[in-house]
Formats: structure tokens, sequence, C-alpha cells
């Protein structure tokens, strides 16, 4: 994984690879998704002397934005300032910078130049189709997508895309006859499973799913629970389907909790689950799957920036004890798998044998992620040298180069994660977070950080009014308690049924919302540059105007996060994007 | 004054102010499910026993009340009143606004509660048009296509807790109108958004006919109806009809004709013929609203207000214009002509091709009921312009609904309904801190929990 990861921003820094990656390196162990202090000067400092070594290379591509009020959001606001672009990075940032000959210059005066947006929850955009399963991110970029210029226009110019790892609705069972892998992992019928529908012939995973069945009839439900079946009780009571393991619940369910699903409209009372429940478990979830996009409209080598930039496991796939017993197991393996590895590396001799094969880790994308954290990983998995692919997947989360990303909205799931991150010891991004603000001081002690929409509403549980249910005051209360939150929109694509304001593009007016919460301006700017990309571990190159970092950068016709400001050009990687005079996407008028 | 019915025979006309407006509150007491020659009856002894128990207020009288704010925003016509008072001094007294003007000229009478927010916006409580979650949801009786005799003030829920959110965003009046099920919905109760019992939050019951054409209503039982042309002619016969028994009522009580028979399904077609009351319509596209023109405005000289006026309706701009026709657009807010490819802000084409009152709505809960003024922060970011944005969150949609008498503006002798934000109310950044209506603080952020 991680060389996946070195060896993609190598590409991006040329022959500057390994120093940069050794920079990154180090700047990635100091935490990810917690402010950081401005970093890049050493590198870029690293970077002039190599590029200078290099006389072959054609000329350089000079791109000057002179005279904005320069947001560099880690930073002072620069007045009047001026932005050099080289060749898709940030040369210079200041007040007194002189104009290199042959450069463009941009005359931004009067304008605001801020980094490009970034929006943590994307989808529908810059993509052709869905990317399916473990297919290539970047076959399915679409770089003349028209929805990217609404976006652009707003000033979004990277953010996260969720990959759809599984067809069906998300936190629903499915029929486990059309996953063979996934289904009747407790079931005893599942040895009969075919394999007909499986998205992947690599043998790991038939493996996998062996050894997950092997585990699972040593744990037996009672054994876990202490709780026998009771006279009358089906015996399927404990494969997944009781709601008190969440299993089946759907993902509205699990948000609202059971007392505050749908009541009858004439008598108030609750409308109890009819989702019938039938004799077959349901199957595992596959963990959802997050890539990173620029916006780069017209340019298809700018648009990929980082593939599994989260571990997001499946919704509700840690809630429940079952599912909570699974994730530490796994989390135990995978740790011991880690740690057999670090003190493989500490004696040269044994390495190759006990270093998980390169085709594991260094293939982008590879076979692993087109599988699922198979619950019984391990097993006889944990005896041989290879690794399972659950295990495999787990690396990153247990080395810190991703976060756990996982849907917690009542202040009980919020702080069960909290608790289980501090467990397991691995980097918490909470989204939803509806009812974070009751819980601000401990995601504040454990460094979690928040995915929020301050205009998503829920209405306290009876008896809980003070301590349940959406406060718009969150915001506020994340920025005193220290907790860092990314904002998002009402709905992650852009939509054109005419309904304004509530789509992707009301992003920056959804961070204008953080500020009714009572968040300061900057916090709020914070929220849709910098802080989403620490959370995907990108803030080496997105979220901030700083020597080193990717030039996507806005100019906007008034203050970033006012109703009335439009970005005049977007630019992403140093090339201009979008120009809304010439790409006449939102109205055009004079304000009086 | 008295929207609701002006009956030919009543002397409200004649009696004086104060009066008057004493009976207007009793007015909403009397005005549900009566019959018209009832009502004069109760009014006539409301009236009259208002003048013996002169100096006896029938609702308790409340603490008279002067807020002092920054900066008031009065959306007034008044030509003398002007549109923008810095330190600003608001006196209420009797649920009504009693004075208006800057701290200077204004001198805080003897035993008045004293409300300061020095750093506050005060400005007159906003009006949705277009508002479904007064109570219950229950908006649709399906079974004919045109319901004139179905009425939705047995519905309310007073100040339940979408309306105590659309407090927090600054509306205390609404027009609680039936869905868009069937042609004819039904009659829409205006009504106030905070606390009371049912006859105190109803500003006027019936308020709207709720007419709804093409889109939703088009029927799928094989019947008339499934198509514009067949929903056109169901509108026009049953408005026809409607207007024949108008007509009855009316030579009747000019003396022209012997008394026809109540008929309880045409009842309420009286205000609405009589120009009292509007029919909101639910119309959209061009097409649609043309018909709408033509059909309510021309053809039956009906006082209308177009109810959502989107997609590329705004090419009717000048049409509506030359009638003065209202044009509350919303939810949606803006038109992509495909073929361009460009987004198009409705309201602000509406405004460019001169509509005078120019609102917008939220459908609540389609978009929540408190965003309404987000709807005109969107409508401002596309191109409409923020002075006309705040009249069209205030006395546009009142003047719409023809309650401008009594909400809209910040005029003496208005109901005190008044909101106070940190700032003006169309930056999203800015928020409701406090809120008045009928002179009375119903939310308040240094004691309610902050809403919105």
């Amino acid at each position: 994984m991680a060389t996946r990861i070195f060896s993609h921003i190598g590409l991006a820094f040329l022959v500057l690879a390994l120093n940069a990656t050794a920079a990154m390196a180090q700047e990635r162990e100091r935490g990810r998704g917690r402010p950081q202090p401005p970093a890049s000067e050493e590198k870029a400092e690293a970077q002039t002397p190599e590029a200078k070594a290099a006389p072959e290379t054609p000329p350089k591509k000079l791109l000057a934005i002179t005279g904005g009020e320069i947001h560099t959001v880690t930073g002072e606001v620069i007045r009047r300032g001026t932005v050099l672009v080289e060749d898709g990075k940030i040369k210079a940032v200041g007040r007194d910078i002189s104009i290199p000959e042959g450069a463009e210059v941009i005359d931004a005066s009067g304008k605001v130049i801020t980094p490009g947006f970034v929006a943590i929850n994307m989808s529908n955009l810059g993509l052709r189709g869905s990317p399916f399963g473990n297919n290539k991110i970047e076959d399915a970029l679409d770089p003349f997508d028209r929805n990217m210029k609404f976006a652009l226009g707003v000033g979004i110019t990277s953010g996260c895309v969720e990959i759809q790892t599984q067809q069906g609705g998300r936190g629903r069972r499915r029929d486990s006859d059309s996953d063979p892998i996934n289904g009747n992992l407790l079931a005893s019928n599942s040895q009969n499973t075919t394999t007909s529908n499986s998205t992947s012939t690599d043998a790991t995973i038939d493996e996998d799913a062996d050894s997950a069945n092997d585990e699972v009839r040593e744990v037996t439900i009672t054994e876990l629970l202490g709780y026998d079946r009771r006279e009358g009780e089906p015996e399927h009571r404990f494969l997944g389907i009781d709601p008190e393991f969440g299993d089946y619940v759907t993902e509205s369910q699990l948000d609202y909790g059971i007392e505050n699903t749908q009541l009858c409209p004439c008598c108030g009372l609750p409308i109890l689950p009819t989702e019938p429940i039938t004799e077959t478990p349901p199957s595992q979830e596959q963990p959802r799957r997050h890539a990173a996009i620029k916006l780069a409209y017209g340019n298809l080598d700018d648009m990929f920036l980082k593939d599994n930039v989260f571990y997001s496991p499946a919704p509700g796939g840690l809630s429940g004890a079952l599912n909570r017993h699974n994730w530490r197991r796994d989390i135990r393996k995978a740790r011991e798998e880690l740690e057999k590895a670090a003190s493989a590396a500490n004696r040269p001799a044994e390495a190759p044998s006990a270093t998980p094969p390169s085709g594991a880790t260094g293939d982008p994308r590879g076979g692993t992620r087109g599988t699922r954290p198979t619950a019984g990983a391990g097993g006889a998995a944990a005896a041989s040298a290879r690794p399972s692919a659950t295990t495999t997947q787990l690396m990153p989360l247990l080395k810190k180069e991703v976060s756990l990303r996982v849907t917690a909205n009542t202040v009980t799931e919020i702080r069960d994660m909290v608790t289980l991150a501090e467990e397991l010891d691995y980097d918490l991004v909470v989204e939803g977070g509806i009812e974070a603000w009751v819980a601000a001081q401990e995601l504040s002690r454990s460094g979690a950080t928040v995915i929020f929409t301050p205009r998503q509403k829920r209405d306290p549980r009876l008896g809980e009014e003070d301590t349940s249910g959406s406060s718009i005051e969150s915001t506020g209360m994340f920025e005193a308690q220290g907790v860092p939150f990314a904002t998002a929109a009402l709905s992650n694509s852009v939509s054109m049924g005419g309904i304004a304001g509530r789509d992707l593009t009301s992003l920056p007016l959804e961070a204008a919302m953080a500020v009714r919460g009572g968040a300061s301006n900057r916090k709020a700017l914070e929220s849709i540059t910098i802080i989403p990309a620490r959370m995907m571990g990108l803030d080496d190159r997105i979220g901030s105007i700083e020597v080193g970092k990717d030039a996507d950068l806005l100019i906007l016709n008034g203050d970033p996060l006012d109703y009335r400001t439009y970005v005049e050009q977007a630019i992403v990687a140093g090339k201009i994007c979008y120009d809304r005079a010439a790409d006449q996407v939102y109205p055009l008028y004079d304000r009086k | 004054m008295n929207h609701s019915f002006k009956c030919r025979t009543s002397f409200l006309c004649v009696t004086g102010k104060n009066i008057l407006s004493r009976a207007q509150m009793n007015h909403s007491l009397l005005n549900v499910g009566l019959h018209p020659m009832q009502r004069c009856l109760l009014i006539f002894l409301a009236v009259t026993g208002v003048s013996f128990l002169s100096g006896l207020s029938l609702t308790s009288a409340s603490e008279p009340i002067a807020i002092k704010v920054g900066k008031i925003l009065t959306c007034s016509d008044n030509p003398e009143m002007p549109e923008f008072i810095a330190d600003g001094v608001i006196l209420i007294r009797d649920g009504k606004i009693e004075a208006i003007g800057a701290q200077s000229d204004i001198a805080i009478p003897e035993g008045y509660q004293v409300v300061e927010h020095p750093e506050g916006f005060a400005m007159p409580g906003l009006v949705d048009c277009h508002s479904h979650v007064g109570g219950t949801s229950d908006l649709n009786e399906m079974v004919y296509p045109t319901n004139p005799e179905l009425r939705n003030w047995d519905q309310i829920v007073p100040h339940n807790q979408r309306l105590k959110f659309a407090i927090a965003g600054g509306i205390t009046t609404v027009c609680f109108i039936p869905g868009s099920g069937t042609n004819m919905g039904g009659f829409g109760t205006l009504m106030k958004t905070g606390p009371g019992t049912l006859n105190e939050v109803i500003i006027r019951a019936p308020g709207v006919l709720k007419i709804a054409q093409a889109g939703n209503p088009e029927r799928q039982t094989g019947e008339i109806g499934s198509g514009r042309m067949g929903m056109n002619y169901v509108l026009r016969q049953q408005l026809l009809e409607g207007q024949m028994y108008v007509r009855q009522w009316d030579d009747f009580e000019n003396g022209l004709a012997p008394k026809p028979e109540v008929n309880l399904r045409l009842e309420y077609f009286k205000p609405l013929f009589r120009r009292e009351i509007p029919v909101a319509v639910h119309t959209q596209q061009y097409q649609v609203v043309m018909a709408t023109i033509r059909m309510l405005h021309d053809e039956f000289n009906l006082k209308i207000l177009i109810d959502h006026g989107t997609f590329d309706a705004y090419h009717l701009g000048e049409e509506l214009a030359k009638r003065d026709i209202p044009v509350i657009v919303g939810p949606r807010g803006f038109w992509l002509d495909r073929e361009v490819g460009q987004m198009t802000g409705i309201v602000a084409e509406y405004e460019k091709r001169g509509v005078k009152i120019l609102g917008v709505n939220t459908d609540a809960p389609v978009i929540p009921q408190e965003d309404l003024s987000f709807q005109a922060t969107m409508a401002v970011r596309l191109g409409w312009s923020d002075e006309r944005a705040i009249r069209g969150l205030t006395i546009e949609p009142a003047k719409a609904l023809m309650i401008e008498d009594r909400v809209g503006s910040l005029d003496p002798g208005k109901d005190a309904d008044i909101v106070i934000s940190t700032g003006s109310i169309i930056d999203p950044r800015n928020y409701v801190t406090q809120v008045f209506i009928n002179g009375k603080s119903v939310y308040d952020i240094k004691v309610d929990k902050r809403l919105f």
C-alpha cells in the first residue's frame, strides 16, 4: 500500500521521488487529520536544486496570479499578493515575488485567491458509469463530464468519491446466493454455495472463505454472548438477524434508532420494522471504497489522486457484538502480521519469507480491494507465510496511513467508535456526527475528526432533549473543543433538477452554515480545504496554498463564504479548467 | 381589512378603527365553519359586546414592549416610512406595532418592557405562501378531481415542531394549503406559526383556494384528467358551477332573486368570486402558466398567485407583470436549459421582466420550513437583488395573500410580528435571535434552545 501511494506521488514529482517520499513519510508520521505546521518549505528547498540539475527538461510552464487577496488557509491572509505556479505546482507565494520572464500572468486585483475546495463526499462526478468492485478507478475517469464545470464553478477542484463495491442498496441484506463468499458466513449450508458469481478468482479469497467458516464454527454465539436459545425462539436468532446486532436493520433505522423510526400518523405509536425476518442469514457487507480525484476538466492525466483513501467498513459493520468480535480479531491478526513483518525487516536474512509478497501491497488496487474483510480471516492464514486479504487491507489502517471512516450519528454510536479506535489504536473519521456535539470532548481527546453537514437535522429523542438530536451550534462547539471537522454538502452529487442550494454545488454555502453554527470563517474555510485533505492523507498535495503543493487555485469575485461569490477561474494542477465568462454554466449578471 | 368575507349587511365598514381591531381579534373566533349569516350575527353581537364592555379586553393584554435595535428593515410601502432605520426603536402595544422610528425621535413611554439588541437587525416576520406543515399531513383527498368542499383548518396543529423550527428561521406567517393531488385540493388557511389556540393562530380561513394544474394531479385511472386538456376542462367546469352559485347569492342579497339553497360544496366560492381571497395555483412550465393566466385570471376574473412558476415559465414574466399577478417562486430556484447548458435564476428572470409582487416559497416540507430565507439566498446568488429579496420574504408574499394590512412590514397598526437577527437574514451566516408574534416573544435564544 505504502509503496503504491509513493509510486503515484513519485510520478507527479518526476525525478524527485526518493527525496520527496522520505519527506512525506516523515510528515505522515506526525499524525493524520490533525493540525500540522506548514511543512512544505523544506520540501520545496529540497526540490529546487535537483530541478535545476535536470537540464534536458522542457521549458517550465509558469503562471503568475497577481494582485489578489490570498487566503492560504494554513497561513495568514496575504493582501495584494502573488502566487507563482511552475509546472502545476506552487513555486512561490507572497507579496514581493518577482515574476519570471515568459510567465503567463493573470491579474487578480480585487479578487480573492483560495486553494481549490475539497469535497469530502462526491458522487456521479468525473466518472463515467461507476467503477465496480476491484476495477481500476483510472479506467472510469471521465475528463469531459460537464457536471464538473458546475462543481468547479463553486470552487470544488478535488474530492472523495465512493466506489461501489457491490450491488444492492447499502445496509440491506442481499440474497446470500448472489454472493457466495460474503453470504452464509455462519450458516452451515455455506459449503454448498457455488462460486459462479464471484467477482474475483483470486485463490486467496477462497482460502479466506474456507478459513472463515472454520473459524466461525469454533466460536458459537452462545459462547460469545452467554445467551442460550430460549424456548420457542428460532434457531437463527443469532445468525445476525436479531435487530439487537444491527445486522438487518436498515441504515436509517440504525441512524435514527428504533424509537425514532416512523410513527403512526393516527395514534402516534411507532411502526415496527416490517422487513420480513427470513430464514436466510444476512450477508457480510463489503467495506466501502473511497478514492480521491481531481476535477481536472479536460486533463485526464491530472484527475487521479489516490485510491483507498480510507478504510471504511460497511454501514453497521462495526455495530453489534458479533461484528465487534470479528473486528477485534481481524485487527489483532493484522497487527501480529505487521509486527512479524517489522521484526523480519530487522533481521534482513529472513526477510524474503516473512515479508508480504509485493503483489499484495505493491499493486495499486490489486486483488486485495475487490475482496471483503472476511470475518473469519486468520485461522489458517495466520499460520501461513502469506497474510490474508483482510489482513492486507487492514495494514494501512494500522500503520496509520489511512483513517477508519465510519458513519456514526447517535452519541452512543460515536462513543462506541471512539472507544474502539482508542482500544485498537487507529485514526478515526466519524461521518455524519449528528450528535457529535454531545461527545465533542471525547472526540477532541481521542483526536478523531468529523465529517459534518451543518444543515442535517434530527429531532431529539423523547426525554433526552438536551443530549440528543442535531444541533445547529455543533460547528461552534467543535471549534471550541478543538474537533477538526470537514463540511459535507447535503447531497453528494450535482443536481440539475432545479432545487437550488442543496446539492454538491452548495458546499461553500454549507460552510457558511458552519459559520452560522458558531464556527469562525477561518475554520469554516478549513473545513472545505485542508481538513478534508488531511483526512485523506493528501495534505501534502491539496487543501492550502503552500510552496510545493499542487496548484489547485480559485480566483473568486468575493469572500469565499459569501453567498454571492462565484468562481471567476478555477485552476487545477496549474491549468485553467474553468472560466466563468467563457464556460457560462452559471448565470452571468452585474451585481449592483 | 376583513378579508375572510365582507357581509353585505355588516356594518364593520363604518365602525371606528379600534373597535374594528377588536372585532378583528374576535373574527377569527367566528369565521370557522359558520354560515355567513350566522357569522354576521355573531360579529354584530361581538361588536356590540365590545362597545358595552369597552375597556375590558377579551384577550389578556400583554405588557407593552419597546425593542431597541441596531438596524430596522421596515419593508414598508409607506412613502413616509424609511426603508432602513439605524438605532431604531419599535413600540408594541396590544399585539400591534404602536410606533416605529429612530431612538432619537421616539421616547419610550413609562411602563414599557425594554428589549435591547444593539447589534441586531429587526425585520418583519417572514411570510411563506406555500406550506404543508401547519398541521397533519393528510393533505389530499384523492376521490374527486375537484374538491371545493374541502378545507384544511381542521388539520392545524398550532405551534407544532416544524413550526417551532419555522419561527427559528424567522417565519411568522404561513399559508397552509392542501396538496396538489387533485385539480382543486380545497381551501387553505393563513395562520401564524406561534403558539395559541386554533382561533388565535388563524389569520384568515378560508385563506386561499388551492388549484393544481398539470403534473401531480394527473389522473391515472382512465377517467378524464390524465392530460392537460382534460384537467383544464375539469377545472373550468367546476369554476363555472361555483361562479353561478355565487351569482345566485349575490342576486339574492341585492334583492334580485329568491333565496337559493345553501350548497356546502360551493359555499367557499363566495369569498373567492368576490375577489376577497386568491387562488394559490400550483402551476409551472410555460404552457401551464399560460393556461393559468387565461383561465383563472382572464376568463374567471379571480385573484390568483402563481405558486411555483418554475421551469421555463419565467418567459411569461411580461404577461404576468401586465396583469399584476404575484409570482411566488419555489421550491425550485433555477432552470437549466439543456440546449444551452446554462443555469438560469428563475426569480431574477421574473424580476427582469417586470414582475412586481415577487417572492419565494418552500413548499415545506419539500424544503424545510425554516429554510425560506435560504430560498431567497439562492435566488440572490442566481441574480436577484438583496433589497428585493428582503421584501420578497415579507411584504410581497403578504400582498400576494392579500393580508398586507396585517403582516409583511413594520408599520404602525400592523401585527407586531418582528424578527431580530444577527444581520441580514439573506446571508446564511446570520441567524435569528428573537421572534415576536402578535407582540409576544415566542423565541429567544437567550432563553430557548437555538434551533436554527
